[in-house]
């Protein structure tokens, strides 16, 4: 299966065409992508997973290599397809820097869930943060030039401590691939560990929306146009969990035995906490989107840091249900705002009666983000709180915080809903039909699992279980090749 | 008074310096349970070992000139540059086409003045720039052999097209700056499709057969070398005529 490297390369070689094709751009872009998610969807049907692929013929620690396993094969599908449905919003954009950059942002999201190595990870990372910084100066008025900088100095001073940590890991253990650095961090003591950690976990940090590195995320939610705010919730955001998943549960596993978890917990309650009490106060619709996203990876950070197996279960269900309930959100945000001109959730009065298709999406995705039985997240919020019960104290004060946020997203969320069905004349208003199927067809989805969990349930438990089982079913993969 | 001051700051600035690097000395001939820095693991289990010995792929090969190991690169540096790690090399070109592109994209376009170039300029720059030309040709021509590799020779050639700029000479025009840039990102990333047809593997040295030593030898890393030497040329000729446009 090495023809797998034709996800990372394709997007690449379409980047650097988007400059010649002018008008032709927009049907690359569905190609493209389209190309990325038959392809994806064909290596899960082939049933040779997992293989290791070795780029360059040069086998695991000495050359990069793209490792294909349960997680990864997943969040592969989960980042192609929120990129597919991410495009279909993109309208009357002629500027082929846009189309360059969206290249770019899918071919550095699919290698970095694909990468089986440090170094490689890290440039695919850098990539990513480069393209979303072009995609949300986009609109290139003062907010979005700002709110790109913002992130681009962000993102770079953090990826600047990742590379020092890299560094570190090159000089202490001599290598750089995942599975190697995995069997050999015994060797090291716990301080320099600890040291390497903390370094690492500023950068992934940055993407996970954590607290004291999330102050990108509002001003560029709110200063770039809609199909890149799905961009960086699908595809950056998603990647960035695997990356989380994929570091710190297999490559870093000794984490659990330090304090640096229990620092992970006060970071995310204080991101819960931030996001839900400005989310409370905002009158901006895609901005109660952007801190309410913040507030949910908060409470995926407090399910993994807290290691357990249910837990983890539990933030995979999270992530599921954060993933599709935000993207039918944005969607209505962006047909709702269009129509009445403004994204202040007051001036939407009315719309919920005459299009209600996207309204009652709307509320079935805030009932999944508040928890609601028969809605994806519950799941989720159930299996955090049943394994943070067996834990300890200060995952007690997670229980209280995870149903107090809960209350407080019922409140600001279900506010919002009513305000769409309160009545007002809206007879001027003209919302084309078809836009309204995306949503709705996603939102059964979100009810589909809400009710029948047992397909998500087969998934998350094979993902689960290579996490159990890493050293058989990730290290030993990848070291055994010739 | 201020010159007092200024030297107060400095001295404070050199004393707080040396701390940290005494500290830093300290931490990494440490031995005990502090942050160690050193080398925890044997050299011959380091992947730059294998690197070094140029076995890989086969353990019983080894660098000497006039033999035929691995790539047969001379340059160590560049063989792992451009051959063990090679996609990576290439991730590095993406990393500068977007920088720039984003850089095009955001700076706000104003028309600018521009001086007249001194007579001196105007006439000794081609000069200048032949001579510019050769020693970025030479580097990664030579890549491979000796000190020297795509992106210093790309940045020497982008320099002499910047000095081409300053003097008022007309060299190259946007249009093709962007047509060298797609054309040299392209064919980096067809040789490795075409690798993939050949060998079946992305990004591998399929032009085997030479000896080290050799001015044409290392396969295909003269190749690569010349391709990002042209698409770094051309990327940061670019970010020159933004700065100095002459609308």
């Amino acid at each position: 299966m090495n023809s797998i490297v034709f996800l990372v390369v394709i997007p690449l070689i379409a980047a650097f065409l988007s400059l010649f094709l002018e008008s032709l751009n927009k049907a690359t872009m569905y190609i493209v992508t389209l190309f990325n998610l038959i392809f994806s969807l064909a290596v899960l049907m082939s049933g040779n997973i997992p293989f290791n692929v070795a780029i360059g013929g040069y086998r695991a620690p000495f050359g990069i290599n793209f490792v294909v396993t349960d997680i990864t094969i997943y969040f592969l599908l989960l980042v192609n397809i929120a990129a597919l449905i991410s495009i279909t919003m993109v309208k009357n954009i002629k500027e082929y820097q846009f189309y360059s950059f969206y290249f770019v942002l899918l071919a550095a999201t699919n290698g970095m869930v694909l990468t089986g190595d440090m170094f490689n990870f890290y440039l695919f990372t850098e990539l990513s943060t480069f393209a979303i910084a072009g995609l949300v100066a986009y609109k290139r008025d003062r907010l979005s030039t700002g709110a790109a900088l913002k992130f681009l100095i962000l993102s770079s001073t953090a990826s600047l401590f990742s590379l020092a940590s890299i560094g570190l890991i090159y000089k202490t253990l001599g290598t750089l691939n995942f599975a190697d650095i995995a069997v050999k961090l015994s060797s090291l003591n716990q301080a320099s560990f600890n040291l390497i950690v903390i370094l690492f976990l500023s950068s992934m940090l940055v993407e996970l929306k954590i607290f004291p590195f999330n102050l990108w995320v509002v001003k560029s939610y709110e200063g770039s146009i809609t199909s890149v705010n799905m961009f960086t919730h699908g595809m950056l955001g998603t990647a960035g969990i695997y990356g989380a998943i994929r570091i710190l549960l297999i490559v870093f596993p000794n984490m659990y035995k330090t304090n640096i978890s229990t620092v992970l917990i006060i970071l995310s309650f204080m991101t819960v906490l931030i996001g839900e009490v400005e989310a409370l106060k905002e009158k901006n619709l895609v901005k109660v989107l952007a801190f309410s996203s913040m507030a949910q990876m908060g409470m995926f950070m407090f399910g993994l840091a807290l290691g357990s197996f249910e837990s983890i279960k539990g933030a995979l269900y999270l992530v599921v249900s954060n993933y599709i309930a935000k993207m039918v959100m944005f969607i209505v945000t962006k047909q709702y705002s269009n129509a009445v001109d403004s994204k202040n959730y007051n001036d939407m009065k009315g719309l919920g009666r005459k299009y209600p298709l996207l309204a009652i999406s709307f509320t079935i995705a805030a009932l999944s983000l508040m928890g609601m039985p028969f809605f994806a997240g519950f799941w989720g919020k159930f299996s955090i709180v049943v394994s943070a019960l067996a834990t300890g104290k200060l995952a007690s004060i997670g229980i209280s915080l995870i149903l107090i946020a809960s209350v407080v997203e019922g409140v600001y969320y279900l506010r919002i809903s009513h305000t769409f069905f309160s009545e007002k004349d809206v007879n001027n208003v003209n919302i084309s039909r078809v836009y309204c199927l995306v949503p709705f067809v996603l939102a059964i989805l979100i009810l589909a699992i809400g009710i029948y969990p047992s397909y998500v349930e087969q998934v998350v438990f094979n993902i689960i279980d290579e996490i159990k089982n890493a050293p058989d079913k990730y290290i030993n993969i990848i070291l055994s090749l010739k | 008074m201020k010159d007092e001051k200024s030297l107060f700051i400095n001295i404070l600035a050199l004393l707080i310096l040396s701390f940290m690097a005494f500290y830093i000395y300290k931490v990494s001939i440490d031995t005990g349970d502090g942050i160690k820095i050193t080398d925890n693991i044997t050299p011959q289990k380091r992947v730059a070992d294998r690197y070094l010995k140029k076995n890989v792929v086969d353990e019983n090969s080894s660098y000497k000139f006039g033999q035929t190991a691995e790539d047969t690169s001379a340059n160590i540096v560049t063989s792992v540059v451009v051959d063990y790690r090679l996609f990576d090399t290439t991730l590095e070109v993406i990393v500068l086409f977007v920088t720039i592109l984003g850089f095009g994209f955001v700076i706000p376009k104003d028309k600018r003045r521009v001086l007249k170039p001194s007579v001196i300029l105007h006439r000794w720059a081609p000069l200048l720039m032949i001579l510019m030309f050769m020693i970025g040709g030479y580097m990664f021509i030579n890549g491979h052999l000796s000190p020297g590799g795509g992106f210093p020779a790309g940045a020497i050639i982008s320099t002499a097209i910047l000095t081409g700029v300053l003097a008022g000479r007309k060299t190259v025009t946007h249009k093709t700056l962007k047509v060298v840039e797609a054309i040299a990102g392209i064919s980096i990333f067809g040789i490795g499709i075409a690798s993939y047809l050949i060998k079946g593997v992305f990004f591998q040295n399929f032009l085997t057969g030479d000896k080290i030593g050799d001015l044409f030898s290392g396969g295909l890393i003269p190749v690569f070398y010349g391709l990002i030497a042209f698409k770094v040329a051309a990327e940061l000729s670019n970010i020159y005529f933004e700065f100095y446009e002459e609308c």
